[in-house]
């Protein structure tokens, strides 16, 4: 039954493992100026203080302006998990209405929805995202939460038109119909609840494709700005340095690579949960 | 005894063109107050297209259909859902026909809450007494249907129907997927309720195994016509059309 999908997938080890790394990086990033032992900006001794190899005093080393790594990345974990959760909500968000309502209402909402998201989806996403950042410059963070969010709205609403008109189908609709339920009861009351667990699946996965998407724009420049920390641009600080100080990609790689990758296994076992359906837990 | 539902060349055509044939090609019917109609034939003869028109689930594409005196084919809005009050439907499968993910006394609940029929403490209360009604009990309002048996949930569905007080129930092959022992205890269910609330029945099945304790009348359906109706009790003694007793032949001779 799907009202178990949930109950399974809490009662699913990895998915509870990764849904814990997920929470304890946002839980990080909420709290980065607290636990953050230094100013993730202050260069207090760029000479002395310079690339220093990770210590008790700073647990990820220091980069080429002798800031803090440790600091950065958790301050960078606002910024990058912060626009990637906000683009997330907004593509999930546009994505699951506008399918529900091509369904819903079929007609001309139906083909004007589908045919966007049939030349949209052919369209590469980095590199109109690169376009558009490189023609209106350097973008605030919400701007950027706005352009990747808008712009990944486009498989989440394929999947819930899809999933919405088999529902709609499915005995219960009909019988909801025949009790005189309006059209946006049924939408609201059964239709969202049923579509629920793939709208979870296509979010999870959104996460796991916006995280290195603001990561790579910040990195070759486009994204967030210095001095304001962003994974994606502590890499670019870092690149230069790769052979001679590994500490300064290695610590924001896998920042990036564990929350991606839990990111994907949340999915994957959401999946799992889903395709449960009907047998007994 | 005055006719609740008459149905003139009534005829449904899910829109294959001229190359196929309408489910439902000219049926008309009467049904009374308080009988039972039972509407009889084999699968794709078109006796769920026309319980699912008189219910406005499927547009009729021809034919009059009078409830009460007033013609429903054309009902739409307002009009339409006070007329779902008084006509309510009980589906095959009620595995189906439930939402999984909604507790029992959600479901129960709903057509009070569409109809805003009770304040929310009062519906509470008529949640109850309509499970209690139906041989379940209060403690079931926090259980998902999947946690009950077939003919429970069969009764979750009848439940469902009753809590908007209607006044006819299209009992689209209610009991047909029960086993013998459920499918009697929930026809006799159906008829105590029958007698209790003075409903009035279109009961739609494929074989006539059921028919015989519930029916007043028959009508036999073949290729989206009906081709016999009849007293229940003549229908079975003398069968008249070649469906009719093709239909009594298959009965299996197993008393109950």
């Amino acid at each position: 039954m799907a009202g178990h999908t949930w109950r399974r997938l809490l009662a699913d080890r990895t998915a509870r493992a990764a849904a814990g790394v997920l929470g304890a990086a946002a839980l990080a990033a909420v709290l980065a100026p607290w636990i953050a032992g230094y100013d993730p900006t202050a260069q207090p001794d760029p000479v002395a203080l310079r690339l220093a190899a990770p210590s008790w005093q700073h647990p990820f080393g220091t980069d080429p302006f002798s800031r803090d790594v440790c600091s950065r990345v958790l301050h960078g974990a606002r910024i990058s998990l912060g626009v990637a959760a906000g683009a997330m909500l907004l593509s999930v968000t546009l994505g699951t209405t506008l399918g529900a309502l091509a369904a819903v209402l079929g007609g001309w909402v139906d083909g004007v929805v589908s045919a966007l998201v049939d030349v949209l989806i052919a369209m590469p996403r980095l590199l109109v995202v690169i376009a558009l950042v490189a023609t209106f410059g350097a973008l605030s963070p919400w701007w950027l939460v706005v352009l990747i969010g808008g712009s990944g709205w486009l498989t989440t609403a394929r999947i819930v038109r899809a999933e919405v008109r088999d529902h709609q189908q499915r005995e219960y609709v009909t019988a909801a119909r025949a009790l005189g339920a309006s059209r946006w009861r049924i939408v609201w009351r059964h239709l969202l609840p049923a579509v629920a667990p793939q709208v979870a699946v296509a979010a999870a996965l959104a996460l796991a494709a916006v995280i290195p998407l603001e990561a790579a724009l910040s990195f070759v420049g486009l994204g967030i700005q210095p001095p304001l920390p962003s994974w994606g641009n502590i890499l670019l600080d870092g690149s230069d340095y790769l052979t001679t100080a590994w500490w300064l990609v290695v610590f924001p790689m896998a920042a990036i690579t564990l929350t991606v990758g839990s990111a994907l296994v949340l999915a994957d076992r959401l999946r799992v949960a889903i395709a449960g359906e009907g047998r007994p837990s | 005894m005055t006719a609740l539902l008459d149905i003139r060349d009534l005829v449904v055509d899910y829109g294959a063109g001229n190359a196929h044939p309408a489910a439902v090609d000219g049926v008309s019917l009467t049904i009374a107050r308080g009988e039972t109609l039972a509407l009889v034939g084999e699968s794709g003869s078109g006796k769920t297209s026309v319980g699912r028109a008189i219910l406005r689930l499927v547009e009729p594409a021809a034919g009059t259909m009078r409830f009460d005196g007033t013609d429903i084919s054309t009902l739409a809005g307002d009009a339409l859902r006070r007329f779902r009050r008084r006509a309510q439907v009980v589906f095959q499968d009620p595995k189906a026909s439930l939402d999984p993910r909604m507790r029992v006394g959600d479901i129960v609940r709903e057509g009070i809450a569409i109809h805003r029929l009770a304040s929310h403490a009062k519906g509470d209360l008529r949640v109850t007494h309509l499970l209690e009604e139906v041989g379940l009990s209060a403690a079931d309002v926090g259980r998902f249907p999947h946690e009950f048996s077939g003919g429970e949930r069969q009764r979750i569905a009848i439940a469902r129907a009753l809590a908007v007080e209607p006044e006819f129930l299209v009992l689209d092959e209610a009991v047909s997927a029960l086993d013998v022992l459920v499918r009697r205890q929930v026809l006799e269910l159906l008829a105590r309720l029958q007698a209790a609330r003075g409903l009035t029945y279109l009961f739609i099945a494929h074989d006539l195994a059921a028919v015989e304790r519930i029916a007043t009348r028959v009508a036999v359906m073949h290729a989206g016509r009906i081709v016999e109706t009849a007293e229940t009790a003549t229908l079975f003694s003398a069968p008249a059309s070649p469906e009719a007793q093709a239909l009594l032949a298959a009965i299996p001779k197993i008393p109950w």
